[in-house]
């Protein structure tokens, strides 16, 4: 089954822009990308952000090759049914586990800060029957979600840091760049990898993009506006709490917990909660529907809406058996998400672009040939 | 919260696709309906484990110990994490 037999919506560049910037959000803004690098998390954010354009260039040059066509169409073309499909299912483990890891930070932040006594299925359960309400109706209703949801973050991020500016010292940030060239170097891939290439899950849905020939700009776009805002974030952060940064499970929720104007204007990291659940909502939406699309054409299904449900049911119980506690939840994206990520997200879109590549240069040789011969 | 609960939960939402299923299953749709039945299973498992207090293994935290082989011990100490 092709996307547009699947699903009929179509949405412009300018909605894809929206939609990938508040996508980048996500969770970033409870883990901040860099914050293994301490006060030097700005220059790890413009490394990881520059990388993360590479993987963009890579991801948005297979989806031109072949225009209208999912990540699984695609590599149904170009490794054949068998191997396509395998290589499908890896890509779909990645959105499907991605999804869970997002309902896992979701749920642990919220136990863990706002609601103590609340039990975390039900947070994420909240989470995923909204998510599972808006991918039934399409990726349309997703894209025109984020136009709203952009502007309002937009604001709260200004607010939050004007509110701190009376606590900056920006001589928090020297020395600069004293981090081990190994750690940055480690640090930037790990940004890269969470989140500016996570945009890969994007590749599910381009074909709904309806000027297909501005989807590159726009993720482009994308990655550099968030890549500025992460590192205003980054630099919030370190100008605020100093060498400490390090320190904090949830860096920005500790910032904001300092804004007191007057002693009147306080607790301003209810802001960072209301960030997160929209942010949360959209990210977790996106790859659900991308999972939900991917595994209804890699199965010949006739409608994805008939996995929602069932899906949502694993995401919950993923995201419950994901880690023993929050401490395994910062390591595994420090140390081991940048393997684990960018296989998904540059090694398997490069493979296949390099694998498209070689097949097209073996077809036009062997086309002369064939000419010759009749 | 009670040890039924989180599974009660869990069970809760595995159940919410039956509805579904069942209208699928009038209609014949065989791909659709062993899918559903498929990742119901796959969703209830661990529900019935809980009950029955036999510990699952965390997703990540094997593919962290798993992929943690493929680092340098130096790499994880300098990164202010011990090794596993």
């Amino acid at each position: 089954m092709s996307f547009h037999q699947l699903e009929g919506g179509r949405v412009s560049s300018r909605e894809l822009w929206f939609l990938a910037s508040v996508f980048l959000l996500g969770s970033s803004v409870l883990i901040p990308p860099g914050s293994p690098a301490g006060r030097d998390a700005w220059a790890a954010v413009i490394a990881g952000c520059l990388v993360g354009m590479v993987v963009i260039l890579v991801y948005t040059q297979l989806g031109a090759r072949f225009p209208g066509k999912t990540f699984v169409e695609i590599s149904h073309c170009v490794f054949g049914r068998i191997i396509g499909k395998a290589v499908s299912l890896l890509f779909i483990w990645y959105l499907v586990h991605l999804a869970s890891l997002v309902l896992s930070n979701f749920g642990d932040f919220f136990t863990s800060t706002v609601y103590r006594l609340t039990p975390e299925p039900v947070i994420a359960g909240a989470l995923i029957l909204v998510a599972a309400y808006a991918v039934s109706h399409g990726v349309e209703v997703l894209a025109r979600c984020s136009i709203p949801i952009f502007f309002i973050i937009l604001v709260i991020i200004v607010l939050d840091t004007t509110l701190l500016l009376n606590r900056f010292n920006f001589y928090n940030l020297l020395p600069a760049l004293e981090v081990k060239p190994v750690v940055f170097a480690w640090t930037s891939l790990g940004a890269a990898a969470f989140p500016f290439a996570e945009t890969a899950a994007f590749m599910m849905i381009f074909p709904a993009v309806s000027d297909d020939n501005h989807i590159r700009r726009a993720m482009l776009r994308a990655d550099a506006a968030m890549g500025l805002i992460f590192t205003t974030i980054a630099i919030r952060n370190a100008a605020v709490l100093g060498p400490g940064t390090t320190l904090y499970t949830y860096p920005s929720i500790q910032v904001l917990r300092l804004v007191s104007i007057g002693g009147v204007i306080t607790r301003a990291e209810v802001l960072v909660s209301t960030v997160l659940i929209a942010t949360g909502f959209l990210k977790f939406a996106v790859l659900f529907y991308g999972a939900a699309i991917g595994l209804a054409q890699t199965l010949c299904l006739s409608d994805y809406r008939a996995v929602i449900r069932p899906l949502g049911a694993v995401l919950l119980v993923m995201s419950l058996f994901n880690f023993g506690s929050v401490a395994e939840n910062i390591r595994f994206a420090a140390l081991i998400y940048p393997i684990y990520g960018l296989f998904f997200q540059l090694a398997l879109p490069a493979c296949t672009l390099a694998f498209a590549a070689l097949k097209a240069r073996l077809t036009r040789s062997d086309a002369p040939d064939a000419t010759a011969k009749r | 919260m009670s040890s039924f609960a989180t599974p009660a939960i869990l069970m809760g939402f595995a159940l919410l696709a039956l509805p579904g299923t069942v209208k699928l299953a009038r209609r014949g749709r065989i791909r659709e309906v062993l899918t559903c039945v498929i990742l119901m299973v796959i969703a209830l498992v661990p529900a019935f484990c809980l009950i029955a207090g036999i510990e699952l293994p965390r997703i990540t935290t094997t593919i962290d110990r798993l992929l943690s082989q493929l680092l340098s011990p130096e790499l994880v100490q300098d990164m202010g994490f011990r090794l596993p």
